[in-house]
């Protein structure tokens, strides 16, 4: 048992202390001991001949006052008898030592568990006090937790509400930006026409990019309030399907979802249709002119555990074998000249694969041999929902 | 002339609009908090609002949810990208439409057009002599007339949004009316992705009329087409129904 080893560690101490201390006193029992009971022994030197002598003998080793309530017989103690005063001392101090060590680790366990918590992103674990108990090293050491935690709560959160602040902020200039734009649009010619397309097209990207920026720090510290519910998964991609499809028409491309049965799934409805809407914007960015792209929905078991495996897959270049792993990292940019041809902000995966985290499942990336990229999220479906029992 | 009040907190952005508005064939005013534009709206002499969501003091929902009681001008809300429940929660209260910041002043220009072109129709039909145009479908009763409407009997409060919708709907009850015909005809502007507003409007439909009728779904969603009114008969329906579950 790795879990409780701190605990195993001190019970068994003080089990093999108390063990020892009995084991030394009834040896000295034994060696001590024996001497007090009187002649009877073999050792015993035969009297020495002629008159006893008289006084001084009655100080010496006399029969009657033995040990303290010596019974009747003679107590020559013997193995077995000896093995049962060990076996019950051994299960009273097994009890007490039990609980001296319960006693002694609960804090430790306590800590322990806080902190992984904490690391799990819980911001807000704090160690309770137990009322009662005197202040040692390790309610100490949970108070310094305790501000720790406090501390770091406090410097996150203010890091979030600032890049939230900043990201509203630069809204404002922004949608000016657009407006004015559109006022110039109206008072000169056309030859400025393509320079203002373009300041409104990178204006929107920015926008993008600040939706993003906006929607992770939502998330993170949305993290331990997302709600989970079951909603069906299917529905949902087909919904994602019908809206991807008004953008992929304009690049004459079609998306298609080959799903059929509702498939009930637990989890945050809003942000895994983020996630999905993520990878499909992606695919239709990068698919081909006149091709399609594929949106699979199937249920699989792997290692006993029973999957939604939601796949994407379009018909564009693909990306290098090298690039692949770092698909997922915030504006990692495959190819910058591409990328920005093609207008993708760059966060847009990293959510995805954050919120699928966060429903415990996996996100890969592979490049299908016959030209594209493929990518498939897994999520793992909880056992007792009640489609499965329907 | 039309007469548009912006309620925004950014000034720049006011001013910039109006810019835009006046040579459209609009007069434009703004208040720049809520406070001020609960004030200069309630004075009822405005034809549209476009009001911000974000604004100091009084939210924009606040100021909504108050101006709702008070008057019915027509409100388009201006709501932050990708705050999908900023736009659900505005409709919710009664926002006639709605667009997100940063937003293209001729796209707006487009949707006052259409409201307004919206609110005008439903004023004609006032002032013209009431035409005893009754639909009646299932439960449901519609006089276009007097734009009222009852279920059972009983009268049931719509937005010019939900009722035009509902007149669709009943008009040609039975039949499959594509999304984007809702869209273009309702809302008087073409389909965007990720535009969910029509579904919002009609779940209201739902909510306010019960979700069902005879026992089957009043407004049957048919999946990445359009939507479709339950064709009932009204004898079916003269007994009083509970099952609006």
């Amino acid at each position: 048992m790795p879990k409780r080893s701190i605990f195993i560690k001190i019970y068994l101490c003080f089990l093999l202390a108390t063990f020892l201390v009995i084991a030394a006193q009834l040896s000295l029992d034994r060696l001590i001991g024996p001497p007090h009971p009187p002649g009877i022994h073999m050792p015993h030197p035969p009297p020495p001949p002629g008159p006893p002598p008289p006084p001084p003998f009655s100080i010496g080793p006399r029969p009657p006052p033995p040990f303290f309530l010596n019974p009747g017989p003679p107590p020559p103690p013997s193995t077995p008898l000896l093995l049962l005063r060990l076996f019950i001392t051994l299960i009273i101090s097994g009890g007490v030592c039990y609980w001296f060590a319960r006693y002694l680790t609960s804090p430790v366990i306590k800590l322990r568990d806080a902190t992984r918590r904490f690391a799990g992103g819980e911001l807000t674990v704090r160690i309770g006090k137990n009322a009662g108990q005197w202040k040692d090293e390790l309610s100490e050491l949970a108070d310094d937790f305790n501000s720790m935690a406090e501390r770091i709560e406090l410097l996150l959160t203010q890091q979030r509400r600032l890049i939230r602040d900043i990201s509203h902020e630069l809204r404002s200039p922004l949608a000016r930006l657009v407006i004015a734009v559109e006022l110039v649009r109206r008072r000169t010619g056309q030859e400025t026409i393509p320079a203002l397309d373009r300041i409104e097209k990178e204006a929107m990207l920015l926008n993008e990019m600040i939706g993003q920026v906006l929607a992770i720090t939502r998330f993170e510290s949305d993290i331990e309030a997302i709600q989970m519910t079951t909603f069906d998964l299917e529905k949902l991609l087909e919904e994602v399907t019908d809206d991807a499809n008004f953008e992929a028409h304009a690049r004459n491309c079609i998306v298609q979802f080959a799903g059929s049965a509702p498939f009930t799934i637990s989890g945050n409805e809003e942000w895994l249709r983020r996630a999905v809407e993520n990878v499909v914007r992606n695919a239709v960015r990068y698919t081909h002119v006149n091709t399609t792209i594929d949106i699979g929905l199937e249920r699989i078991v792997h290692n006993s555990i029973t999957y939604a495996e939601i796949s994407v897959r379009d018909h564009g270049d693909g990306v290098s074998e090298a690039n692949l792993p770092h698909l997922f990292r915030p504006f990692y940019r495959v190819s910058n000249a591409r990328e920005r041809q093609t207008g993708g902000a760059g966060l847009g995966l990293a959510i995805t694969e954050r919120v699928v985290k966060l429903h415990h499942g996996s996100i890969t990336a592979s490049n299908v041999p016959d030209g594209g990229l493929i990518i498939i999220m897994r999520l793992p479906i909880e056992p007792d929902l009640p489609d499965q029992t329907s | 002339m039309e007469q548009v009040l912006i309620i925004d907190d950014d000034v720049g952005l006011c001013e910039l609009l109006t810019d835009f508005l006046v040579p459209e064939g609009f007069q434009s005013e703004s208040a720049n908090d809520g406070e001020m534009g609960l004030e200069k709206a309630c004075s009822g002499s405005y034809d549209i609002i476009v009001l911000d969501v974000m604004l100091p003091g009084k939210s924009g929902f606040e100021v909504l949810r108050y101006l709702r009681t008070k008057v019915s001008t027509p409100v388009i809300m201006l709501t932050a990208r990708g705050e999908e429940i900023d736009r659900i929660v505005g409709l919710e209260i009664g926002a006639d439409d709605y667009l997100s910041k940063p937003f293209s002043p001729r796209e707006l220009v487009a949707r006052i057009r259409a409201i307004l072109r919206r609110s005008k129709q439903g004023r004609d039909d006032e002032t013209t002599p009431p035409k005893p145009n009754k639909i009646q479908i299932g439960d449901v009763e519609m006089h276009s007339g007097t734009r009222l409407v009852y279920r059972l009997g009983e009268r049931i409060d719509l937005t010019a949004v939900e009722f035009n919708l509902l007149e669709i709907l009943l008009n040609r009850a039975g039949q499959l009316i594509p999304r984007e015909e809702l869209i273009s005809v309702v809302l008087g502007r073409s389909p965007y992705a990720y535009d969910r507003s029509i579904d919002v409007h009609i779940s209201k439909l739902r909510k306010k009329l019960g979700h069902e009728v005879s026992g089957i779904e009043r407004i049957r969603t048919i999946r990445g087409t359009g939507y479709l009114y339950a064709l009932t008969s009204p004898s079916e329906t003269t007994s009083p129904l509970f099952e609006n579950a």
